[in-house]
């Protein structure tokens, strides 16, 4: 074996399929200098890749997991180790039955092949089913198997042969130091090496390597159990590794998947068993190897009857043994995705961590991309590690989301589904009065947000004709007519909304203006008091985030961005700030508290308890002062993201209450109420065409094709410039548009209601892709009460971004019409926006 | 044909075993737990001769409630009832299991007729005291054979074979008899999935059982010291093949 | 005094016998205890008994007792322990040591020690024994007037240390019939009929490097010279390459031959499962960093399909 070096640009921890994933593109994209250690030997080192069942179903509900499995899926394919067997996922029960159906749409959004068969069809594909156990299966013939060890060493290699990068398996990392707040030194058991950057792709031990930097990787291994069963009578014929397709009992949470002569049997209906980091066995000690955990055969035994129910034949043998069984260590986070990116405690210490096999290369490529320059092809948001927010990050926060996720790995979740663990852990001020109120929470940011208040509900007899009430469960489903009465309500007379799930920056400092101009896409020297609706892009021009920046004095911003991208948004601005330290960045999250009040009446009600002119020349849109509203001192912000009239009101936290009290007293006489987030995030803004970041919004779409490009460009240079310039230039692939349902019918008679992600279709049904080959779905669904419409975002080919255009959209394997509305950002309600001014 | 095998649950330790702070235990935090290969022929054997004579195979341990699970285990594989010896103490001699199996054997034979045979495994996978099986042969006045590598059945007799230093030794005992086995006599099956969801429902009986005082005394278990090796490098490519023979000669496997 | 069974063949002592009577002169130095030697065999054993330092041999020359019958030798030790009270009898860690030993714990309702490695003896004594399959050794505390002991295997050399004299005393003891129900009928040299992986004293495993399953074949041609079986790995069974009754590792067969030969095998803890009892393991493998050189004796860089032909040509031409 070579000298280990004592110096790097790079150190990768982890030699599993990420660790190789990243060494090679990495040294694809021109780094030198890299060394990969491991504590295990090579090729399989001992991690999740080394005993995971290697099977790569490519769809997923979320648009960014497929990609990244796609993008595995085309290089497992190069690499020679992949092997399509297809796949298919069993329905049980009716409830299954639609959410396969679900399935088939989100496989059309994100192109890939699925249907729906009958369960002769599905005995056909694989003759040993019982068929009359299954209503129908969803078939997906691009299902693959991989050899996910060898695609590692694979990888590997060429980076070593091109002198990139040297390998040191049996390497174990004792200690990291950080020097000024970035990674410095490794200290290994073959000696100390420094190290400009560090990755962690440690899996399952990557929490516990971050803590080595002081740095979190919110992430907890967790129990997957498998059987090996063997041998299998009907597969002696078989020359290969997996000739049938792979079976997803998806009502009995398991799955079956040829494995030569053998069998596998996996479940994902146990208890979930947790294993802490610290807990996982050496290598020595471990019979197998430490992510094969000693088998726990209870927990797997109502598996074993459900398996032999559905494959009597070949299962319900004397012959059909189980010749191996393991409790195997996966890796779990808190929202089911993985933890990919920079950490915020430790400059230069990126954790690419919680990553399957069927994300490896994909992630792995994202993440060398990232490194190198500075942003990735497939959008990283949701992957993002600095999304989570300091409260995320507990080992215990994870354990307890963990172990709620685990039996859902193969459940039906909705779209909306909320969450029974880790909650009431941020409240508001509001928090007592709101649940007084009735208030029913929904969770952002680990806020605890009213999503509508059962309070209104004596709205619902008033606005009677006018709810588009749902008669479908699943669209029923975390909704409630109540929240388009508060829509009406707000429109008519005015709403209360607690917005304090808002993150808050202050910037501040000589340097800020150029700082803030660099960041922002809109031009931000501006008058103080003046607010500015800006969107942030990233290196490519893609869209990092959008959010409202606030000149508060001549030196001192104020960043006002979502709940949910708040801590992203942070790093990205920390990131950014000057090295001498002529810009500070202070988060004002905690210490503000915000009320929304908006509607006709929201300025009355507001002129009644405040001594100051709210007139439009005191007081006009997009701009922000401090008023005496009653005894308190209150920054007020003209703004909103509903269309109506009407202010933002932040006071310190401590006087929230006080606040929300003489609000709602006041409120009384005009009508205003309390509405919840259904309101503001939904109904309301989508009858305004506004978009929302991680739904319309992200890095893979352009301003300029979301509508937010400017008349004209600032003259300062700004983040993604010359990216933005170009595509002004260029022919836009696709435009955002809203589309309005023509008619809601389904075959049984019942009204339904898309709720995004769906795809949309030509007007004869077929799939629309633009010429960057991105495929239209519905990128946002909500009712728009006050039009009496069920509005659709997408972005659509010029060819299709016509108002007037007639179109489909496909919701449970049912098409459905709908017009183009609008293309670009006008709104569809009030479009010259009257109401606000 | 009514057969006994007696088994002893262990943890299924890796390449490294981890002891407890005091060394009287090890620490199977992170282990599955197992019985011996030797145990596992003895189990198979049972089923086999079963299968084949007819009569009722029984698995007997003597260790803690968890035990179960090693007894459920044989079951899964095809022995018909079980019988747990339980205690919550660990560390028992060889002569205290001995007597509890003999107590216990001598109350089922009075209930249900003699046992024709007994099995055990030649010497347990822990601590390998390779004796219970003559204890208790002794105890119940039977012939026995230690660590046996061949069995046959024919009438009345059992057809034995072992293998020592000399060569395969044969015998001829009179059943009844006690048997302790060695592992390679068969290959044994692995439970099936049948066998297992089967195994919930067979019956196993619970004994309580307290160690005598008699025997010695076990004071705590030490590591021995590590050993790591380092393959010798022949060569590489072809050129290494005239090694490669004078290993083999060395190892005289060539001459 | 300490009486040491001893076990022979053609009249001569054999090795763990010589080395249970080093272990025994050990002892004797910390007690100050003479050494005495019983075995069932001929007046001749006397003059090799003297060079290891026994200075009385009890033979025991019973016709009826040279088919071994172990409960007939250990009434026959018992009697002569009851006749010359020795403080310790001490036996090889062999089958037939320790299967006589029980006996004899048995008879005398004694507790047996067995896979002896060291002895304290003090004022009670604290044996050393070897447990965990030599993994951990076990501490044991002993309190009887005899103590009963047989020896870890191979744990001290067999070295000579003359005495003056030996005395050869002969000892007849009384045995009943049914002592003799458990007696060696015929002996069978080993022959190698059945030869299967787990008895073969060589194995060759073919891994992924094999790469398919006519690749098998030089592997088998390997085999035959050296009166060897070929096993495959999991992935070369799963493969198809080999059949699933052919694989070495945790699900398939548990092999010990004193030579494994792996190829093209990383070395998947699975595997090393099935093969780490092997005595010797000669590894080809075209990865250096293959985690199966670190469990191995001997190994080879290169490609099976090269290497592999070459011995073959290698063997043939010497």
């Amino acid at each position: 074996m070579e000298k280990f070096p004592s110096k790097a640009k790079c150190v990768i921890i982890g030699a599993g399929i990420v660790g190789n994933s990243i060494v090679y593109h990495l040294s694809k994209l021109g780094w030198k200098d890299l060394v990969m250690i491991d504590t295990g030997p090579l090729p399989n080192p001992g991690g999740s890749t080394g005993h995971a069942s290697n099977f790569i179903f490519p769809v997923d509900h979320g648009k960014v997991m497929t990609e990244i499995t796609l993008d595995s899926l085309r290089q497992y394919k190069e690499l020679g180790v992949l092997r399509e067997c297809g796949g298919m996922e069993l329905a049980r029960t009716e409830a299954r039955m639609d959410e396969l159906k679900r399935r088939v749409a989100s496989a059309k959004s994100w192109g890939i092949e699925a249907e729906m068969v009958t369960p002769s069809r599905a005995k056909s594909l694989f003759p040993w089913l019982q068929e009359d156990l299954i209503l129908g299966a969803c078939w997906f013939p691009t299902v693959a198997v991989v050899d996910s060890l060898r695609a590692g060493t694979l990888m590997r290699e060429p980076a070593q042969q091109s002198d990139a990068l040297k390998v040191f398996p049996n390497t174990e990392v004792l200690d990291m130091t950080v020097a000024a707040g970035r990674i410095k030194l490794l200290k290994t058991s073959r000696g100390d090496i420094e190290a400009d950057y560090v990755v962690i792709a440690c899996g399952v031990w990557s929490p516990k390597l971050a803590r080595m930097a002081g740095a979190t990787i919110p992430l907890i291994p967790m129990v997957h159990q498998m059987i090996d069963v063997g041998p299998i009578t009907a597969f002696e014929a078989t020359e290969t590794e997996i000739e049938y397709p792979i079976i997803r009992d998806m009502c009995a949470l398991m799955y079956e998947r040829q494995a030569g002569r053998n069998i596998e049997v996996g479940s994902y209906a146990h208890r979930p068993i947790v294993h802490r980091p610290d807990d996982i066995p050496s290598i020595e000690e471990s019979k197998l190897s430490p992510t094969e955990l000693p088998f726990t055969l209870a927990d797997f035994e109502p598996q074993l009857e459900d398996a032999m129910e559905l494959l009597p034949e070949m299962l319900g043998g004397d012959d059909s043994e189980i010749q191996y069984s393991i409790n195997g260590l996966i890796s779990m986070t808190p929202d089911g995705m993985p933890v990919l990116g920079e950490t915020e405690e430790v400059k230069g210490l990126w954790s690419a961590s919680a990553i399957w096999i069927k994300e490896g290369p994909g992630a792995g490529r994202m993440l060398a991309e990232w490194m190198v320059n500075g942003v990735s092809e497939i959008d990283n948001h949701e992957l993002d590690i600095s999304r989570f927010y300091p409260y995320a990050r507990t080992e215990n926060y994870s354990i307890v989301r963990c172990s709620e996720a685990f039996n859902k790995m193969y459940g039906i979740v909705h779209p909306a589904e909320q969450w029974e663990s880790g909650r009431n852990m941020r409240t508001t001020p509001f928090y007592e009065k709101q649940k007084d109120l009735g208030a029913v929470f929904f969770q952002a940011a680990g806020w605890e947000r009213p999503h509508w208040y059962e309070s209104n509900k004596p709205l619902l007899e008033k606005y009677e004709g006018q709810l588009m009430p749902r008669e479908n469960e699943w669209d029923a489903r975390w909704w409630s007519p109540i929240i388009n009465a508060e829509h009406l309500a707000l429109r008519e007379s005015g709403a209360l909304c607690d917005l304090s799930a808002f993150a808050q920056f202050e910037i501040k400092g000589t340097n800020v203006v150029d700082y803030v101009q660099k960041m922002a896409l809109a031009e931000m020297d501006v008058d103080i008091g003046k607010a500015v609706y800006t969107t942030l892009l990233d290196q490519k021009g893609g869209m990092k985030s959008d959010l409202t920046v606030i000149r508060t004095a001549h030196d001192t911003f104020r960043i006002i961005t979502g709940g949910a991208d708040g801590n992203r948004d942070k790093k990205w601005f920390t990131d950014h700030l000057p090295s001498d330290g002529t810009v500070q960045l202070a988060d004002l999250s905690s210490a503000v508290s915000t009320i929304g009040i908006w509607g006709p009446n929201a300025r009355n009600c507001l002129q009644s308890i405040c001594s100051g002119d709210l007139g439009n020349d005191a007081f006009p849109f997009a701009s922000a002062q401090m008023l005496d509203i009653a005894e308190l001192p209150v920054w007020a912000l003209r703004i909103s993201y509903v269309g109506e009239m009407g202010w933002e009101l932040h006071v310190p936290t401590e006087c929230g209450r006080y606040l929300w009290d003489i609000l709602a007293e006041a409120g009384k006489p005009f009508g205003i109420i309390p509405c919840g987030i259904g309101v503001y995030g939904t109904t309301g803004r989508i009858e305004k065409s506004y978009r929302l970041y991680g739904a319309e919004l992200d890095s893979s779409f352009s301003p300029v094709e979301c509508d937010l490009a400017r008349r004209s460009v600032k003259e300062a240079d700004f983040i993604g410039k010359e990216a933005y310039l170009f595509e002004r230039e260029a022919e836009t692939a696709a435009t955002l548009c809203s589309l309005t349902v023509d008619d809601h019918r389904s075959r049984n008679g019942q009204q339904r209601y898309m709720l995004g992600g769906e795809p949309v279709l030509t007007a004869d049904g077929k799939e629309i892709k633009d010429r960057k080959g991105r495929r239209s779905y519905v990128t946002s669904a909500g009712n728009a009460p006050s039009l009496g419409k069920h509005v659709l975002m997408a972005y659509l080919p010029p060819e299709y971004a016509e108002a007037g255009q007639q179109l489909k959209v496909e919701y449970f394997c049912e098409q459905y019409p709908v017009t183009v509305g609008v293309v670009g950002s006008t709104p569809l309600f009030d479009p010259k926006n009257e109401r606000m001014r | 044909m009514n057969i006994l095998v007696c088994i002893k649950q262990i943890p299924d330790v890796g390449g490294k075993i981890k002891l407890s702070e005091d060394g009287r235990d090890i620490d199977s935090t992170n282990l599955g737990l197992t019985i011996s290969p030797h145990e596992e022929c003895a189990v198979e054997q049972a089923i086999q001769l079963v299968k084949a004579e007819g009569g009722s195979a029984t698995v007997l341990t003597l260790g803690i409630a968890d035990s179960e699970n090693q007894l459920r285990d044989s079951l899964a594989r095809g022995m018909n009832k079980g019988v747990l010896l339980h205690t919550e103490i660990s560390n028992w001699n060889a002569n205290q299991i001995a007597h509890a199996i003999t107590d216990t054997i001598k109350k089922m034979e009075t209930d249900n007729g003699s046992f024709d045979l007994i099995l055990f495994g030649s010497e347990s996978a822990d601590r390998g005291n390779a004796q219970v099986g003559i204890l208790v042969a002794h105890a119940l006045d039977r012939p026995s054979v230690n660590g046996i590598n061949g069995l046959e059945i024919a009438g009345n007799i059992a057809l034995i074979k072992r293998d020592s230093d000399e060569g395969t030794e044969n015998y001829e005992l009179d059943l009844p008899a006690v048997l302790s086995v060695k592992d390679g006599m068969n290959l044994p099956r692995f439970p099936s999935l049948k066998g297992t969801v089967m195994a919930k429902k067979k019956p196993i009986q619970f004994i309580e059982v307290q160690p005598d005082d008699t025997g010695i005394g076990f004071l705590k278990f030490e590591p021995t010291p590590e050993q790591s090796k380092q393959a010798v490098i022949l060569g590489t490519g072809p050129e290494a093949a005239a090694d490669v023979v004078q290993v083999l000669k060395k190892l005289e496997l060539l001459r | 005094m300490i009486l040491v069974l001893i076990e022979h063949r053609d009249g001569q002592p054999d090795i763990p016998s010589l080395q249970t009577l080093s272990f025994a002169r050990s002892l004797a130095a910390q007690t100050g205890d003479s050494i005495e030697a019983v075995a069932f065999g001929p007046d001749s054993l006397a003059g090799r008994l003297r060079d290891h330092g026994v200075s009385r041999y009890h033979s025991i020359a019973d016709e009826q007792l040279m088919a071994y019958a172990s409960e007939a030798w250990a009434v026959s030790l018992k009697q002569l322990a009851d006749l010359i009270s020795p403080k310790v009898l001490l036996a090889p860690g062999s089958i037939k040591g320790n299967e006589v030993m029980a006996y004899v714990g048995a008879l005398s309702a004694l507790s047996v020690v067995t896979n002896v490695c060291q002895v304290d003896a003090g004022n009670d004594w604290r044996v050393t024994r070897s447990s965990w399959g030599g993994s951990l050794f076990e501490k044991v505390l002993i309190d009887q007037d005899l103590a009963l002991l047989t020896m870890a295997n191979n744990n001290v050399e067999a070295s000579e240390s003359a005495v003056d004299v030996c005395d050869t005393v002969s000892f007849t003891p009384a045995l009943e019939k049914k002592y003799f129900r458990a007696q060696v009928k015929s002996l069978e040299n080993p022959v190698d009929e059945g030869m299967s992986l787990k008895t073969a004293p060589v194995v060759i495993g073919g891994g992924r490097g094999v790469g398919s399953s006519e690749g098998f074949g030089v592997l088998e041609e390997l085999g035959e010279i050296l009166k060897g079986v070929v096993g495959g790995s999991r992935v070369t069974t799963n493969n198809g390459w080999r059949a699933h009754r052919h694989q070495i590792g945790l699900t398939g067969n548990h092999i010990s031959p004193k030579l494994y030969i792996a190829c093209g095998i990383s070395g998947a803890i699975q595997h090393m499962a099935g093969c780490k009892n092997s005595d010797n393991i000669l590894v080809i493998n075209t990865d250096e960093n293959a985690p199966i050189l670190s469990h191995a004796d001997y190994g080879v860089i290169g490609d099976l399909h090269e290497i592999v032909p070459a011995i073959i040509k290698e063997i043939k031409n010497s």
